[in-house]
């Protein structure tokens, strides 16, 4: 079931001459098995919001459901919300403690009581989601290992709560680049065999490769919910007027555009960008293929490529 | 040779404990460098490979097992000379949150100073030169809790700045900003070469900064293993993948170009590169 959030706001030391306000007035929804970026310049309501999903902050005012659950009912167990809401922290590496990778992503399923079988079974498979050898990794010490192993011992340690929903904050931050694609990678598969999962992050590349709608907060505001291919394609000013902009891939079509190319924007990633523009190349200059390059961009006949099992569903972006 | 190198870094190894009975671990092996006065050096490879226990032994913050580190004629080990050293050669950290001490901005750029005992007046010289030096005039009596991210790594560099080094460290001093409070930080690096010619050593994971450097350093288990102007090193795409390294966005695309038989100059490593020689401006489409 999904994560409902409705009218949010939060302020930090209400009442007081310290009072920050942190978010306003934000809704949106995320339906099971979606996988969504939320993106912001640093102090923009990032890791407020995620907190509210949760149960670390309560909601107030407005509200939150997650699988019917209201977050905000006193009555609500906190516990299984957030076995139900996995939530990895910046760095979450520095929390493994114990002395081998195999106690440590036990640490939570035997914390909630569960039996040995049942602690391995669900160890293994948090295990093999995150790419992590059993046979070869279980025994050793997590600080024997890299550092974007030990990124992936301390999310297969969530994982392991049997959470339906993941969500994320910076997970490839401080990770080298052949970290950061494993990882990434690793998401992606997470969210085609069905996890939901909500990433957190400032680097637009990250989101590029694994979300396909995006939420962008600014000042403690939700100023866009888009598709991830609409939002790069066409709301780039938006985007720049909050300090972020679109992945450097993006701005290679951004910049052949200006001079008067004919390529598409609703492209992402290195291999989509290099194909467009191979694909305006040849519609320009191959003698033996003399078709013009095609139309205006449209997102609309995308949609196909992108996953078309699940629903891309387009949404109008709010402007402030 | 050219011009006397600022730091010489002569063959050094550095090993450190694993824990428990595990062999120490040899983080550094016989690795040689010159960072020259003026001069920008990005120094990249995967996590582990060695790169800031190198940025650490450039101003004395670890010495060297075996060889030797020397810094406008000091020898790092020479540690009655140590402050000398880290007055000549100022390091910036990851963490913006961490290397800010003070209530003020002015206040955290004049702590180093004030420590080695400078005049006011010369304190408060360097200081506005510092903060003009990095774009950050307009914030000199606020409090540096409430800046960007970005803007903190400039005050971080104002007050490395005035303690007037000859050289500027910077340990991936983007890594936790967002995307304008990197082009920012980015920017003011370049500037303080290009307009104060001092010598920067840049350690970063982004390729995008390393193409803006003059010279590239890839380091993999405590060798360097690659060296030159970033249009050399960067052509060796299919190596720098086997080290654990991104091409540059650029690069990447363009390698793509040239396996499809569109023939993008190996020359090209930047966006701006890349987009000129596919459609030149003088003659746009």
């Amino acid at each position: 079931m999904p994560i409902v959030v409705r009218h949010l706001s939060h302020v930090y030391m209400p009442g007081t001459p310290m009072a920050v306000p942190a978010l306003h007035d934000v809704s949106f929804e995320i339906a099971d098995g979606e996988s969504v970026g939320l993106i912001g310049p640093t102090g923009s309501g990032k890791s407020t919001l995620v907190q509210h999903l949760n149960g670390l902050i309560r909601p107030r005012p407005g509200t939150v459901f997650v699988d019917g659950q209201d977050v905000g009912d006193r009555r609500t167990d906190l516990r299984r919300l957030r076995r139900t809401v996995g939530l990895v922290f910046q760095y979450p590496e520095y929390q493994l403690f114990e002395e081998t990778v195999y106690d440590d992503v036990a640490f939570g399923p035997r914390s909630m009581g569960l039996d040995a079988d049942e602690v391995d079974r669900r160890v293994r498979r948090a295990m093999a989601l995150m790419g992590l050898d059993v046979e070869a990794l279980a025994k050793r010490s997590p600080f024997e290992l890299s550092g974007g192993q030990r990124r992936r011992v301390a999310i297969a340690g969530v994982l392991a709560l049997g959470c339906s929903k993941l969500i994320l904050d910076e997970p490839t931050a401080g990770l080298d680049p052949a970290g950061r694609r494993d990882l990434l990678r690793l998401l992606a598969r997470l969210n085609r065999e069905g996890m939901t999962v909500l990433l957190v992050t400032h680097d637009m590349d990250d989101l590029a490769e694994v979300a396909r709608r995006v939420l962008v907060l600014s000042e403690g505001r939700l100023v866009a919910d888009a598709p991830v291919r609409e939002l790069f394609s066409r709301h780039r000013a938006l985007l720049q007027g909050h300090r972020l902009d679109v992945p450097v891939a993006v701005r290679i079509l951004y910049a052949l555009r200006e001079r008067g190319a004919d390529v598409r924007l609703d492209r992402i990633g290195i291999d989509e960008v290099a194909e467009e523009i191979l694909r305006w190349w040849r519609a320009t200059r191959g003698p033996a293929d003399g078709r013009a390059a095609s139309g205006p961009t449209s997102t609309s006949q995308e949609r196909s490529r992108t996953h078309g099992h699940r629903r891309d569903r387009p949404r109008p972006v709010r402007p402030r | 040779m050219p011009s006397d190198p600022l730091i010489e870094v002569d063959r050094i190894t550095y090993r450190y404990a694993a824990g428990g009975e595990a062999p120490a671990v040899v983080a550094l092996n016989e690795v040689s460098l010159r960072i020259r006065p003026g001069e920008l050096v990005a120094v990249v490879g995967r996590n582990g490979s060695g790169k800031s226990t190198l940025a650490r032994h450039l101003n004395g913050l670890l010495l060297p097992d075996e060889g030797r580190v020397v810094v406008d004629g000091i020898d790092t080990r020479d540690t009655a000379r140590l402050w000398e050293i880290r007055r000549r050669v100022g390091m910036i950290f990851q963490n913006p949150d961490n290397q800010l001490v003070a209530t003020t901005v002015e206040e955290d750029v004049a702590f180093g100073p004030e420590n080695l005992g400078v005049a006011p007046d010369e304190i408060d010289r360097r200081v506005t030169w510092a903060l003009e030096a990095v774009g950050m005039t307009a914030y000199r009596r606020h409090p540096p809790h409430r800046l960007s991210g970005g803007q903190k790594q400039r005050v971080a560099i104002a007050g490395v700045l005035a303690m007037q080094p000859l050289c500027i460290v910077a340990d991936e001093p983007t890594s936790m900003l967002d995307p304008r409070g990197r082009a920012e930080v980015m920017e003011t690096l370049l500037d303080l070469r290009r307009r104060l010619g001092m010598a920067v050593v840049l350690i970063t994971q982004q390729m995008g900064e390393a193409v803006l450097a003059d010279r590239v350093v890839v380091m993999d288990r405590g060798r360097i293993v690659l060296e030159g102007p970033p249009r050399t090193v960067f052509q060796r795409a299919a190596g720098l993948e086997a080290l654990g390294l991104d091409l540059p966005v650029a690069v990447a695309v363009a390698e793509r170009l040239r396996q499809a038989g569109v023939p993008v100059d190996p020359g090209v490593i930047t966006v701006e590169e890349l987009v000129e020689w596919l459609c030149p401006s003088s003659s746009a489409t």
